[in-house]
């Protein structure tokens, strides 16, 4: 997933991308509100981690403005407001979950993974692709039963296309959704490639490409 | 043996009794004094006036025989008349053999008679006219009497009514306390007893009322002062502890073979355990935040320490995450100091935990006494077991030690 990181603890923000980036997912991290705002603007992300309280603003307030503008992107407010009315508050806010400082990094992963499941409809995440059974929230792939392994980076290739699932994503925004601001120096054919080894792996037709359109996968129910 | 305080009530109503009482008694002395004068003098009056008729009518031309004085009459009034040598001339009847002598003009008193003696004019003599003092004795002891009745009749219907009157003016007092006993100290503010008691009911109140509003006032500011550095130390603590926990997960995963690592992750969520619930527990008012739970998947997830936990079924109750995950990490701390290898968790009811560890334990003696000092709140019985003691108690609940026959127990009582 391409997640938008917001933390202005500079300890804890950094922990938390070189984390998350192990688990395979891209982060781009801000550490201002004014910076997360301009990161937003025509930058796709599957998924908001915002703090609360902000040097120069409030992450639950913002949450609450970009809710009432229509953006459904799932959000989790990670928090030191443990009270009762807080968590109400931010999750009323639009927050589809919080979690209260300090927690493991390890749960924040899970809830990431469990915020993906519930995107693709269903709490065990299995969908078909072209056959395959995949489990994009576990990054797991089965082609006639037996496993099929990918690297981090194909998974954040078929993540970022299952998560828009049914439509065309740009070249050019496939390869942020997956490489972000400060990821690999992206050289000319980086995503090629990665598409090029998931079709070898998971089937020619798994992942449709048209000139002009960039890329886009089917994703049907899975069996559970 | 405690001492028994005395009641402002009665020993206001023994002074005020005995007071009036005594206030009654002398007023009754100094009116019996002053009437015992007047008495004499008016007595004395008579007397004189007495004298002065009777020698009008001995000395008229053919005066009559005196008139006939009866039997008693004569033990209280006598009289004779002497001639200018000292000789009896005339006597009312039994008084000739009255011992007058020497007799002179003017009042004298001899033996049981009071004397007035009036010359009489011409060399005629002198008169002496004589009242028994047995007279003056029961005058005055009426007089004496009656003042004491009336005294006495007064001081006793006038007691209950002081005691009534006594018990009424201590009334405001009475209220000032019912008051002050009734204000929810664990609950109420302590800036707000000054309203709750009202305004002072009497002037010498007024200091009373005035100390308790400033001394709630104080109280409350430093309650609230302290209810806020919590929370705040609670909230700044937090991002650091996160942040240190993050950094920590990052580096295990790039050094997996560093168990260095494992062991300083491990104390930094020991550390954070103990920090935030004893920041939460030395609120004013702790919060409890129950929430379902399996307390063995709890225990299960801290770090041990390298004790091994026995298997066993869920332990699901309502508790405080947070705060029991403290509580159980001590106990654990302790087992461990204790040269425990091995915890067990059972569930004896629906709000209780056991605890118990196959490590020394403690002779019957010293478990004794560590439950004495329990139930005391000692400072010295060591951190860990106050802190499991005082998350069981903001359960509404409490921590005993059972026997055990190997290792020790803990028994926490969470409530509900």
């Amino acid at each position: 997933m391409r997640l938008l990181l917001l933390e202005d603890d500079p300890i804890l923000g950094e922990g938390l991308r070189d984390f998350l980036a192990a688990e395979g997912h891209v982060v781009d991290w801000c550490r201002h509100l004014a910076a997360a705002r301009a990161a937003l603007q025509g930058e796709p992300f599957d998924a908001w981690l915002l703090d609360w309280q902000l040097p120069d603003g409030s992450g639950r307030q913002w949450l609450g403005e970009l809710r009432r503008a229509g953006q459904q992107t799932p959000a989790m407010l990670l928090t030191a407001r443990d009270e009762l009315a807080d968590r109400i508050d931010g999750l009323d806010a639009g927050a589809d979950d919080y979690l209260v400082k300090p927690f493991a990094p390890e749960e924040l992963a899970a809830r990431l993974r469990g915020l993906l499941r519930r995107q693709q409809g269903g709490s065990q995440g299995l969908r078909l692709l072209h056959g395959l059974q995949v489990d994009l929230a576990g990054r797991r792939a089965w082609a006639a039963g037996a496993a099929v392994e990918l690297t981090a980076r194909e998974w954040a290739v078929l993540e970022a296309l299952g998560l828009r699932a049914g439509r065309w994503v740009g070249k050019d925004a496939l390869e942020r959704l997956v490489l972000g601001f400060d990821g690999e120096p992206a050289s000319s054919n980086a995503l090629e490639v990665h598409v090029a080894n998931l079709r070898r792996k998971l089937g020619r037709d798994s992942i449709e490409s048209r000139r002009g359109m960039g890329y886009r996968v089917q994703l049907e129910p899975g069996h559970g | 043996m405690r001492h028994e305080l005395s009641s402002i009530a009665r020993r206001l109503l023994w002074v005020t009794g005995l007071g009036t009482l005594l206030i009654a008694l002398a007023v009754t002395a100094a009116a019996v004094l002053t009437a015992d004068g007047e008495v004499d003098e008016l007595l004395d009056d008579g007397l004189q006036a007495s004298a002065a008729q009777l020698s009008t009518l001995l000395q008229a031309p053919g005066a009559a025989a005196p008139p006939h004085v009866d039997a008693q009459e004569e033990a209280r009034f006598a009289w004779a008349w002497f001639n200018a040598g000292g000789r009896l001339l005339r006597a009312s009847p039994g008084a000739e053999t009255l011992q007058w002598q020497p007799v002179r003009a003017g009042f004298a008193d001899r033996e049981h008679w009071r004397l007035y003696g009036l010359e009489l004019g011409h060399g005629r003599g002198l008169l002496l006219v004589a009242q028994s003092r047995a007279e003056r004795r029961e005058v005055r002891a009426e007089i004496r009497n009656h003042a004491l009745l009336a005294a006495l009749a007064l001081a006793v219907l006038g007691l209950p009514l002081l005691a009534w009157w006594s018990q009424r003016e201590l009334r405001p007092l009475q209220r000032l306390a019912e008051r002050l006993t009734g204000f929810d100290a664990a609950r109420s503010d302590p800036r707000e007893l000054a309203a709750q008691l009202g305004p002072p009911a009497r002037a010498e109140l007024l200091p009373v009322h005035e100390a308790l509003r400033q001394l709630g006032d104080r109280l409350g500011a430093r309650l609230a002062m302290e209810r806020e550095f919590t929370a705040q130390s609670a909230h700044l603590l937090r991002t650091p502890l996160a942040g240190m926990e993050a950094q920590l997960a990052v580096a295990m995963k790039e050094l997996p073979d560093q168990p260095r690592l494992q062991r300083v992750r491990e104390a930094s969520r020991r550390l954070q355990h103990l920090l935030l619930a004893l920041l939460r527990l030395f609120r004013n008012e702790p919060e409890v935040k129950r929430a379902p739970l399996d307390a063995r998947s709890l225990l299960a997830g801290l770090p041990l320490g390298g004790l091994l936990l026995q298997d066993g079924p869920p332990c699901a109750l309502h508790a405080d995450a947070e705060l029991l995950a403290a509580a159980l990490l001590n106990l654990v701390d302790n087992a461990q100091r204790h040269g425990a290898t091995r915890l067990w968790l059972a569930q004896p009811d629906g709000g209780s935990l056991l605890l118990s560890d196959d490590g020394t334990g403690l002779a019957d003696e010293e478990r004794r006494a560590l439950r004495s000092r329990l139930a005391t709140g000692a400072a010295d019985q060591g951190l860990g077991l106050r802190l499991a003691q005082l998350v069981a108690e903001a359960h509404g609940g409490g921590l005993e030690l059972p026997d055990s026959t190997q290792g020790f127990a803990v028994l926490l009582k969470l409530g509900e």
